[in-house]
């Protein structure tokens, strides 16, 4: 299926379009991330509608115009945005593979502080994997952490 | 663009009188989600680019259009697991694009059934 030409659709119309017309795409990918040394590590997982949204093209904004929101709100004097028109008039974002699609997750969803420099420091601040990398239980959820064996360079590798 | 349109500000029902539309339009919700944290599996959402689990019974829903401001209404829901368990839902951190829900039952838990709605002007 054809999307529609979405520049200028309010974002919100768009994923009306996408919930009536696309099946939800499950991701098996998860993001490990660590954002404050005295948490545990937080887990983000993927939205289906979201994936197919991303994987079909067109319809999502690019992630920088997530990054000026951020920069709006981030303001002491911040009430209200006002420049919501970003979401709807950019240029939507083609169609992504699953993993570019959880990149521009990372990059929306993450802090920025964590994706910017994730392999800085002793031991990665991030780490993409499959669902089933996971513990199987969450009896210990509230002390998961990213091991140390970790190595950025066998990542790379 | 290929969606049909039909404009109108006041819908008018032949015996019971009028509504106007804005009502619908401001009325209607501007986000859901449906999820197992036990599993951490998004079963159902709308308006959801992901949900970030953050610890034990906590987790934040990131939305993919914005809100405007962070004057926006959540509506929480959550199936208790045990019979008689006292549910209780926390919000925090609430920003324009995520807000934290907290579930506790009989401390903090990872419910198998968690759900909430948002209401309010979108960016």
């Amino acid at each position: 299926m054809n999307t529609p030409q979405f520049q200028g659709t309010h974002l919100f119309d768009r994923l009306c379009w996408a919930k009536e017309n696309l099946d939800g795409v499950q991701s098996d990918y998860r993001v490990v991330y660590e954002d404050n040394i005295d948490e545990c590590a937080k887990i983000l997982v993927p939205d289906p509608n979201w994936m197919a949204c991303a994987l079909q093209g067109g319809i999502l904004p690019p992630v920088q115009v997530y990054w000026e929101l951020a920069k709006d709100e981030a303001q002491p004097d911040f009430v209200k945005h006002t420049r919501g028109h970003l979401l709807h008039n950019t240029k939507p974002v083609e169609a992504m593979t699953e993993e570019q699609a959880i990149e521009y997750l990372i990059m929306k969803d993450c802090p920025q502080h964590v994706w910017r420099n994730w392999d800085e420091g002793n031991k990665p601040k991030m780490v993409i994997c499959r669902k089933e990398q996971l513990p199987g239980t969450r009896e210990w959820r509230n002390a998961w952490k990213i091991t140390e064996e970790l190595s950025v360079t066998d990542l790379a590798a | 663009m290929a969606l049909g349109k039909i404009k109108a500000d006041t819908l008018e029902h032949s015996t019971a009188g009028s509504l106007d539309t804005q009502f619908v339009v401001n009325g209607s919700a501007r986000q859901k989600h449906y999820y197992n944290q036990a599993t951490t599996t998004i079963k159902d959402s709308f308006n959801v680019s992901s949900i970030t689990d953050v610890s034990t019974g906590s987790y934040d829903p990131q939305a993919t259009n914005s809100m405007s401001s962070v004057n926006y209404n959540v509506v929480a829901h959550a199936q208790a697991q045990d019979t008689n368990a006292t549910f209780t839902y926390y919000g925090l951190n609430r920003a324009t694009g995520s807000y934290r829900r907290y579930n506790y039952d009989n401390g903090s838990k990872d419910l198998n059934a968690t759900d909430g709605i948002l209401f309010g002007d979108l960016a």
